[in-house]
């Protein structure tokens, strides 16, 4: 009995001392903040200078902050403003689905504006939210909500899909290092089957068929759920499957699922073609021909921009295509050597096609 | 101090304990109990604050931040109990198992079961609002119940009831995410199933709490329940022997297999429910990916609240109050959102290492922290 009292009044001193200990190296930090605070002021100077008290912000989905995807993406964007457009930022991450909402309405609450929504998953959060706080502007992306301060803000992935199917459907024809001229097959792996997802495969697909009709396509999804976008095995064993039926180029919308193409890419030597961001620049290893862009993060400048001309688009619907930068083809980089030159024609021929509206591109695979 | 003979609830009192003296032994033995939870949790700020340090930030204007996010206002107390509602209900889907020495893993899965079956039932069923939610909640459990009573019958057959849990929890999130995206599948943007009406939904407590919502009281009143049913009756009393000395309740005529089936299926079915309570309180709907963690959460909230009801609820406030705290923390002071998972973990930790410490010290001085001192003081 004693004992244990002795052993809960030492447990007790140490804490007491590891509290003490935090309170005195507290002083140390003390730069930290003062360093961080200096590095706020320009940016707050240049809000002065550019004239804008505008503060925009945004939550991240339960993805959070380097996620290599949207929520970095629109990051960047926000990022970009900041340095640019001297306005001040805020970003939240979500812990929880629960916290959308609370985050959305901290962030109106404390006179934010305009408020970015990361994700789809936040829709229910947005529609609920928004309607609360009609003075202030919402973006919500890859998604549609109802209320009439909510900016949606989309993205045309089929038309990137399409350059990303043409660079395909002339590159399986070529002898390379990786590709062989004569099986003419080329694989998409997408994640969760789903209308998004199914928007890549019809735009990568139709690519493919405009330079290579008798092109064979392999697609094949990793599932039905969410998961889908997160399982690298079941990627790589799809892209081993699909190389093993002559894919000598695959094309993969999948999230995470993606890293087990980039491993099979490397350990068999078939191109792989990346999906939101450079993953070239990311998976430096592996053979990434290109990427399929899709630019969250001018999505999210172009709206703080209108927000500072006050022409945010309030209750529309965006659509972010190849026009305005929304989607791109990222730089064949490494590989722009085997490339040719009708390929990089092709392509910037498809790409005055789909803008000027004479290609058309469709958003759901042909049955 | 264990010398004298339990006494049973219904003995006159002996003269040596009026009532004050009974009043003032059962807050000794809650304040005992609480000693160790809150000794680590004061050990885990201090580990946090040198984590805190370590990424330059300010201690004192995050901890500020931290306690004003999920304590300094109406608004703050809203949040946390919003977060700490399901938190009972999966805190309890562990908490009744282990007095029948078993560890529920299957919060997770039973929760998912539940918020599907409310959503069934709330968006198919006709009739007066009212009954509806009563229909959706007890399908809700039943569901939970069901899917608790597989592993406690497996139990029975030899399979070790953690790894079954565990496994059924994958089972139950790809059924229900199946059936959210297929038969349920609604017409809303996102995938899911379709919403339930907003009458059928659980209103919110108001008084400047925010989107805290009936739930909460649904949560207090099981933890009430959960409370006389170990202690209160004579199910909850073979439960307890099975799990104190099956041996011994074998012995004395009590069969193992049927209690522990009972109480594994029990937490089944507080999880289920706190599944359903979500849905009908905060989503609406299942979404897809539906809600993370709760029930794995749950077992921290339970560890924290030493399997006691009661402990499980300030268990339960403790997580949502941190949960919304760290919310604050990020806005207000900087300090990125995972270090609440840190201080979370780090808890925890201490919490079970100081169990650790009573193991090696002994019996006698672990019975004085244990939840079952507390109850029995309660009882007796």
């Amino acid at each position: 009995m004693r004992s244990w009292k002795a052993l809960l009044a030492a447990t007790l001193m140490l804490a007491l001392a590891a509290c003490g200990g935090g309170g005195t190296a507290e002083e140390p930090a003390d730069d930290a903040p003062a360093a961080e605070g200096s590095e706020a002021a320009p940016s707050e100077a240049a809000g002065g200078e550019g004239a804008s008290d505008v503060r925009a912000a945004m939550v991240t989905d339960v993805g959070g902050l380097g996620d290599n995807s949207f929520n970095d993406s629109a990051y960047a964007g926000l990022q970009r403003a900041e340095e640019e457009l001297g306005i001040s930022i805020e970003v939240l991450e979500s812990g929880a689905p629960t916290d959308y909402v609370n985050n959305l309405t901290q962030l109106a609450e404390s006179g934010f504006s305009p408020v970015f929504a990361v994700g789809f998953l936040m829709t229910d959060a947005v529609n609920e939210v928004a309607p609360q706080f009609p003075e202030t502007q919402f973006a919500l992306i890859d998604s549609v909500a109802e209320a009439t301060n909510v900016a949606n803000l989309l993205f045309e992935e089929q038309q990137g899909s399409y350059l990303a199917g043409v660079v395909a459907g002339l590159m399986t024809q070529q002898d390379t290092e990786f590709t062989t001229a004569e099986a003419a097959t080329v694989g998409f792996l997408g994640g969760q089957e789903s209308p998004l997802i199914r928007k890549f495969e019809a735009g990568y697909a139709a690519g493919v068929q405009s330079v290579c009709p008798d092109c064979q396509i392999l697609v094949e999804y990793a599932g039905t759920t969410p998961e889908a976008f997160n399982d690298p095995a079941r990627g790589q064993e799809i892209a081993i499957a699909q190389n093993d039926q002559g894919a000598d180029i695959i094309y993969h919308a999948s999230g995470a699922t993606g890293n087990g193409l980039f491993e099979a890419a490397t350990d068999r030597g078939f191109f792989a073609i990346g999906v939101d961001s450079d993953q070239a620049a990311i998976v430096p290893d592996a053979p990434i021909l290109t990427s399929m862009l899709k630019r969250v993060d001018n999505a999210v400048f172009a709206s703080v921009e209108a927000a500072l001309e006050g022409s945010f688009p309030a209750g529309e619907t965006i659509t972010y295509g190849l026009e305005d930068e929304g989607v791109d083809l990222a730089e064949f980089g490494e590989f722009s050597d085997i490339v040719p030159q009708e390929v990089v024609d092709a392509v910037e021929e498809a790409r005055t096609g789909i803008v000027d509206g004479t290609v058309e591109v469709p958003t759901e695979p042909a049955a | 101090m264990d010398t004298r003979p339990a006494e049973a609830p219904d003995a006159p009192p002996p003269p040596r304990r009026p009532a004050a003296e009974v009043v003032r032994r059962q807050l000794g033995a809650a304040g005992r109990a609480l000693v160790f939870p809150a000794v680590a949790a004061v050990l885990a700020f201090a580990v946090g604050a040198v984590v805190i340090l370590a990424t330059g930030q300010d201690v004192g204007a995050a901890y500020s931040a931290l306690f004003r996010g999920g304590f300094g206002s109406a608004g703050a107390w809203g949040r946390t109990l919003l977060n700490a509602t399901p938190l009972i209900f999966t805190g309890l889907a562990v908490a009744l198992p282990f007095r029948a020495g078993l560890f529920n893993i299957g919060g997770e899965g039973q929760l998912y079961l539940g918020a599907i079956a409310a959503v069934w039932v709330a968006t198919t069923l006709g009739g007066p609002a009212p009954l509806v939610v009563i229909a959706a909640i007890v399908a809700a459990g039943l569901a939970g119940f069901l899917w608790g009573a597989i592993p406690g019958a497996l139990k029975g057959l030899g399979a070790h009831e953690v790894i079954t849990t565990i496994m059924l929890n994958f089972i139950a999130i790809n059924l229900v995410t199946w059936l959210a995206l297929n038969p349920l599948a609604g017409a809303s943007a996102t995938p899911g199933t379709g919403s339930v009406a907003d009458p059928v939904r659980l209103a919110r407590l108001g008084a400047g709490l925010g989107r805290a919502h009936w739930g909460l009281l649904l949560g207090l009143v099981a933890a009430v329940i959960a409370y006389l049913v170990i202690w209160r009756t004579a199910r909850g009393f073979a439960i307890r022997a099975v799990g104190l000395a099956p041996e011994a309740a074998r012995y004395a005529g009590i069969p193992v297999a049927v209690n522990g089936l009972l109480a594994i299926a029990l937490g089944g079915l507080f999880a289920g429910i706190g599944g359903g309570i979500e849905v009908l309180g905060v989503y609406g709907r299942v979404s897809i990916p539906f809600v993370a963690n709760l029930g794995f959460n749950g077992i921290g909230v339970a560890l924290l609240g030493r399997n006691h009801p009661a402990g499980v609820v300030l268990g339960a406030i403790f997580f949502g109050g941190l949960a919304a705290g760290a919310q604050e923390m990020q806005f207000a002071a900087d300090v990125p959102l995972d270090l609440a998972d840190v201080l979370l973990a780090v808890v925890l930790l201490f919490v079970t290492a100081t169990g650790i410490a009573e193991l090696l010290i002994g019996r006698r001085a672990r019975a004085l922290v244990d939840g079952t001192t507390l109850g029995r003081g309660l009882a007796g």
